[in-house]
This record gives structure tokens, C-alpha cells and sequence, in this order.
């Protein structure tokens, strides 16, 4: 009897370790955050945020929380809007997900929700986040579909492209002079986002894709997708993957091959993980795109900011971007309204936003309109393309439509 | 014959993983499902003692071994044997095993981060030409290893008296115990085997991907395939189910696309266990599972 006690403990024992170690339920700093101006003048509002802060894909919360260490005293100087963060963990699952937003809506009483980071995730929880009515915050996903402006007034707002953007911007590119287009995507949201703005860019503008495969993360190789991209004649490779190790698992594939497109693009999502799991000779073809700066001005200076306070380098480069001008966008709203917790006035002082700051010395003029929430445009005079050097440092080509006439 | 080629190295990295369940199977009849966290183990010890100039590669990636080694079998002492208790449909182990996998992953990911982590030890670059299929030299090692390590399996087993021993806990442990034969202290070897080479696989196998706490998830799934269609009693098994495995996930998935070679190679699986439930090589025997 004492034995099958003793297992009962020591089985209690593990699987209580392991729901602590799991990080099971959210972290809450509710300081009295009240939403409107206390007695220092200062609005405290008190943001909700998901995103998954344990597993595999923890990094998609670490640029959100190394952007609140980074910036938030700042913002309070600038703005005079404190943020008293209520995180739930979702753990990237969509279960999770929606178990997370429920109880930052409804139990934690939040004023603006910021997350979830996946595009898969957010989808979900999109009818349920526009149903609650609080300024939608998303400096992560990618997926235009999480926006539907059929609901107005519409509470979410998005700070870094679309996938409908990069394609419009890319499409030329990836078919110019008549190359056969495949694309590689990952098994997710994003992925499949990828996919279908590809695929309507191709059909809008009289092309077709050749080849498209499908990656599951993790994979252990992607020899047959390589194999079956050079049966089919491709000569022009668009990677839509979500994490840079499975792109790295496709450009192993690709140089084991011997396969040498004439192009090979990606998104920034390849600034994550990559380097690590990839050799040089990988990645000496790859290019992306992307409305951002890295290298000089106010993308840049964010990113340095994010080095210095927090000692790490950006968890994913393009996120803490986003979310800086995120928290800009909606600081400002709050201290125009002058209380976070009219949402319908703080979601329209967002709508009608003149002047977006993203570090001191970059500004984006009226990005917002009634059915427009993304602040980027597609034009691909405003979009950078990059490759890499040796050491994986970005090397700006010039931009998108300098590379489309001239090639890089 | 691209696809063969590939089929049969990919067959052989999730041969040497099947290893580790075939092992603890056929001495204990049970399944360490935290499998998938010694590859990790294995891999980030490695990448601890990556820095010891003065360690061969062959050494440090002994070390990692034997690191997963002892912990494997401390975790069939006080995770696995006190969940078995109950008779042959005792199957709490399994429960704790899971258990085990979710501590494990966490503990790693808390220590290391999530990120893949680069590693250089026992890593080789670039890529062969077999009978005209593009294969990489990391890949081949793997494969290689597999064959090795199946083979020196066999022998052990049947040429020494460890051998010996393992067989006769593994057909009645009770018999065995009478004759101070502690079947207790056999499981703890052969887990501490099992682990050492799921910390083998995943050392060579960081070196193609990198170091992260999940990277044994995506090949739990092929391995135990593996185990299963070859025979979970059969220490061939492993190769002839990788083979198998492998090649039919690789041909469909250059005919049909990358999604559906896994689904391939789980549907071999379902049509096994449908004609001969006890695998293409394995003995006839009751299953606690």
C-alpha cells in the first residue's frame, strides 16, 4: 500500500513539475491600472498579451517582451501612458489561444489586447476579439484574412506586412523573365497564407506557380521537394517558411541537390534560427524583402535600443519593430482620448492616427483609414531588398523596384 | 533511384532511434516515450563540453552518451519499475514516461532557450554522390552507424554472457531472478544502453539541424514506426523497418508531394500491425500495451 502510495507521489510529483515548469497560468502586474490619468498624470493601461511564452516557438513572446523592457519608460516620458502588462501564456496552440484571449477579455478586464503572434492563432480568435470590442493590437502576424473589414468599426489594427503586400511586391521579381515559380511553404498559418497570396497574385496577373510543396516543422529533409521543384523546371524559389530552421533544412536541400535557381526569396521570418543551422554556401543566393530599414534610421535605432537594454539580440528583428510601432500608435491614441478604457474613442483616434514614430528619426503619415488597419503599403519604391554576407549580415541591394529593374 | 538512395539514409537515422524502443521493449516490454528528450539530452551535453579542446570529438560525444546513459537509467529505476508493478496490464509506466518527456523538454528548453543551437562536434560538411543521388555526408554517418550499432546489438547478445542474461529476463524474469539474476538491474542496463544511443542519434543529428529541445520530436513518430514494422522483439527489425520506412515515405513523397510520404509511411505501419501485428521480424508474443 505504501509502494503504490509512494508512486502516486512520485507520479504527482513529476506531473505537478511539470505543469509549474509548463508556466501554467499568466502572469499578472495589475498596479491599479485604472486607465485613465492618476494623480502624477500619468495613464496606467493595462494591456493584455498572448503569445507563447514557453515551447518551441517562445521567441514569437520574447520580441514582444524585449520591446516592453526596451521602450516602455520611454513611452511613458513621451506619451505619459504607463502600460501594466497582463500576459497569458498560449503556448502556441490554438486551444490554448483562445483559452488565454477569454480570460484577459473577460476575467482580467484588460483595456487593448496584443497577440496572438501566430497568424494560425489569431485567426481563431479573431470573431471573438472584434465581438469584445478593445482596440485589437497585432505586431505579429502576417495573414490578411485576420482582418476582416466587413466588421466595422474594426478593432484590429496590424504594424507589420501582409502577406497579400509581399506578394504584390515580390510577384514580379519571382517571375521575371518568364521563370517557373515554386513555392515552399510551412504547414501553418502563415504558410498557407503565403500560399494563397501567391497563388491569387499569379492568377490576378496572368502567371502560375509550377510547383508548390508544403513543409512541416521539423522536418528531417526536404530532398523530394527539391527533387521535385528541379523535375518540374523551377528556376525560381519562394520560401513562405515560419521558422528559419525549416528554411534552413530547404537550403540544405537545395545546395545537397545541386539545385541552382536564378532567384531564391524569402521573408524576414529567416532572421530567425537560421544562421545557426546553416552554412554560408546556403544562403549566399537567398534575398528578402521588407519595408524596413534594418541598417540605418529609425528600424535600425529601435533595434540597437533592443541590444543595449536588454543585452540579447531582437528575438526576431522585424517583430520588434512592429511592436514599437505598435505601442507608438496606441500611446498615442490613449493620451489623445485621455482614457484607455474608451475604446471606441481610443480605436478611432488609432484609425485616425496622423504621425507614426518608430525610433527618433522615422515617420509614417496617415497609415490607417476606415478599411485599411495595415501600416505598410505595397509599393515596392518603399520596400528594401537584402542579402547576406558571409556572416549573415544584412546587405541592403537597394530597393524593390531598383532590384526589379535593374536585378540584384 | 534518387528516392531509394534517400529513402534508405533517411530509413537509417529513424533505424538508430528505433533502437532505443526495440532495446527497452524486448528486456522490460516497455517504451520510454521520453525518447525524444534524450536525443536532445544527448545533443546539448555534446554541445556543453563542445569547448574541451583537449576532448576528441569521438570522446565528447562519449560523454553525452554516457550522460544520457546514467540518466536513462535512473529513470527506469524510479520512473519506469515502481509503474510496473501491477502485472503484465500494468501500464502506468507509460503515464510516467509521458511525464518524464514533459519535464525533460522543459527543463532543457528553460536552461537552453528554444532557439537551435549550432553544432560542430562529430559534423561533416558537404555531400556524396551515391549511384547519382546527392546525399550528405552527416546523413551517411547516421546510416552508417545504424548498420554498426544493430550489428554489435546482435552479437552482444548472443555471443555474451550480458547477452545472455538480457535474453533470458527478457522470456521470464521471474525464472531468471531465481537463479540471482537481478532483472531489476538488467532493465537499468538496458535502458542506460537504450538512451546512450537515442543520445548518439541525437548528437550526429544536431549536427545536420542544430540543438534545440524539440528536435527528437519530429522523429519520434518515424522511429516508433519503424520499431513497430520491422518488430518491436527483433533488434533486425529497426533495419528492415527503416528501409522500408524510408524508401516508401521518400518515393511517395517524390511522386505525390512531401505531405503525403509521412502519411505513406504511417499507412506501411497500419498494414503491418493489420497482417502481422508482431512486425516483419519480430516473435509472436503478448503485448501489455
Amino acid at each position: 500500500m505504501s509502494r503504490i502510495g509512494s508512486m502516486h507521489k512520485a507520479l504527482g510529483v513529476a506531473v505537478a513539475s511539470a505543469l509549474v515548469l509548463t508556466g501554467c497560468g499568466g502572469g499578472t502586474d495589475d498596479g491599479g491600472a485604472t486607465g485613465s490619468a492618476g494623480e502624477d498624470g500619468v495613464i496606467t493601461v493595462k494591456l493584455g498579451v498572448v503569445g507563447p511564452k514557453t515551447g518551441p516557438a517562445s521567441l514569437y513572446y520574447e520580441y514582444m517582451d524585449q520591446t516592453f523592457e526596451t521602450f516602455f519608460d520611454d513611452f511613458e516620458e513621451k506619451y505619459d501612458v504607463r502600460f501594466e502588462v497582463v500576459s497569458e501564456d498560449d503556448q502556441a496552440s490554438p486551444e490554448e489561444t483562445a483559452r488565454a484571449v477569454s480570460r484577459l477579455i473577460n476575467e482580467e478586464g484588460v483595456h487593448a489586447l496584443m497577440g496572438p503572434p501566430l497568424s494560425g492563432n489569431s485567426l481563431q480568435v479573431a470573431d471573438v476579439v472584434q465581438r469584445s470590442q478593445l482596440p485589437w493590437l497585432l505586431p505579429g502576424p502576417n495573414a490578411d484574412e485576420i482582418i476582416n473589414y466587413d466588421i466595422q468599426p474594426n478593432w484590429a489594427f496590424m504594424t507589420n506586412f501582409t502577406n497579400q503586400q509581399i506578394m504584390a511586391v515580390l510577384g514580379e521579381r519571382l517571375w521575371a523573365n518568364g521563370q517557373k515559380v515554386g513555392i515552399v511553404y510551412s504547414a501553418d498559418g502563415f504558410g498557407q497564407s503565403n500560399r494563397e497570396h501567391l497563388t491569387s497574385w499569379a492568377e490576378e496577373n496572368g502567371h502560375e506557380l509550377t510547383a508548390e510543396e508544403t513543409i512541416q516543422p521539423g522536418a528531417s529533409d526536404a530532398n523530394a521537394i527539391i527533387q521535385r521543384f528541379q523535375d518540374a523546371g523551377v528556376d525560381s524559389v519562394f520560401m513562405g517558411i515560419t521558422q528559419g530552421a525549416d528554411t534552413a533544412t530547404v537550403t540544405r536541400a537545395i545546395e545537397q541537390a545541386g539545385f541552382e535557381p536564378k532567384t531564391i526569396m524569402t521573408t524576414g521570418t529567416i532572421l530567425t534560427n537560421y544562421r545557426d543551422v546553416a552554412d554560408p554556401s546556403q544562403w549566399e543566393k537567398i534575398q528578402i524583402v521588407d519595408p524596413r530599414n534594418f541598417l540605418e534610421g529609425g528600424d535600425a535605432e529601435v533595434l540597437a535600443a533592443v541590444r543595449e537594454a536588454t543585452a540579447e539580440d531582437p528575438a526576431i528583428p522585424t517583430n520588434n519593430i512592429s511592436t514599437y510601432a505598435m505601442l507608438d500608435i496606441y500611446a498615442q491614441a490613449v493620451q489623445e482620448v485621455g482614457d484607455a478604457t474608451d475604446f471606441g474613442a481610443v480605436r478611432q483616434a488609432m484609425e485616425d492616427i496622423e504621425t507614426v514614430h518608430i525610433g527618433d528619426s522615422l515617420t509614417i503619415e496617415n497609415p490607417f483609414s476606415e478599411d485599411d488597419h495595415v501600416l505598410y503599403d505595397d509599393d515596392p519604391a518603399n520596400w528594401h531588398t537584402y542579402g547576406f554576407d558571409e556572416s549573415f549580415e544584412l546587405v541592403r541591394l537597394g530597393t524593390a523596384a531598383e532590384c526589379l529593374q535593374n536585378g540584384c | 533511384m534518387d528516392a531509394l538512395v534517400l529513402g534508405l539514409v533517411l530509413g537509417g537515422l529513424y533505424a538508430l532511434l528505433a533502437q532505443s524502443f526495440v532495446l527497452t521493449f524486448i528486456t522490460t516490454k516497455t517504451l520510454n516515450f521520453a525518447v525524444g528528450e534524450f536525443v536532445a539530452l544527448g545533443a546539448f551535453v555534446v554541445l556543453a563540453v563542445a569547448g574541451w579542446s583537449w576532448l576528441p570529438d569521438v570522446a565528447k560525444v562519449a560523454v553525452g552518451v554516457l550522460v544520457a546513459a546514467v540518466v536513462g537509467a535512473a529513470a527506469y529505476r524510479f520512473l519506469v519499475l515502481p509503474f510496473m508493478t501491477e502485472g503484465e496490464h500494468d501500464v502506468r509506466w507509460l503515464l510516467s514516461t509521458v511525464a518524464l518527456s514533459f519535464v525533460m523538454l522543459n527543463l532543457i528548453t528553460n536552461v537552453e532557450g528554444p532557439s537551435p543551437q549550432r553544432s560542430e562536434t562529430a559534423r561533416l560538411s558537404g555531400a556524396v554522390d551515391v549511384l547519382g543521388a546527392g546525399v550528405s555526408k552527416q546523413q551517411l554517418l547516421i546510416a552508417a552507424l545504424a548498420v554498426v550499432v544493430t550489428v554489435l546489438l546482435v552479437v552482444a547478445s548472443k555471443k555474451t554472457s550480458a547477452g545472455l542474461v538480457m535474453r533470458a529476463v527478457s522470456q521470464d524474469p521471474e525464472t531468471t531472478s531465481l537463479m540471482g539474476v537481478s532483472p531489476r538491474l538488467v532493465g537499468m542496463v538496458t535502458y542506460a544502453v537504450a538512451m546512450g544511443i537515442a543520445a548518439l542519434t541525437g548528437t550526429l543529428y544536431a549536427a545536420t539541424v542544430g540543438a534545440s529541445p524539440v528536435m527528437g520530436a519530429p522523429l519520434l513518430v518515424a522511429s516508433i514506426a519503424v520499431a513497430v514494422v520491422g518488430g518491436l522483439s527483433s533488434l533486425w527489425g529497426p533495419l528492415l523497418g527503416g528501409a522500408l520506412y524510408g524508401v516508401l515515405s521518400e518515393v511517395t513523397s517524390y511522386e505525390f508531394g512531401a505531405i503525403w510520404g509521412e502519411t505513406a509511411g504511417l499507412l506501411l505501419v497500419i498494414v503491418v500491425l493489420v497482417w502481422r501485428p508482431q512486425g516483419l521480424l519480430g516473435r509472436r508474443t503478448e503485448v501489455k500495451l
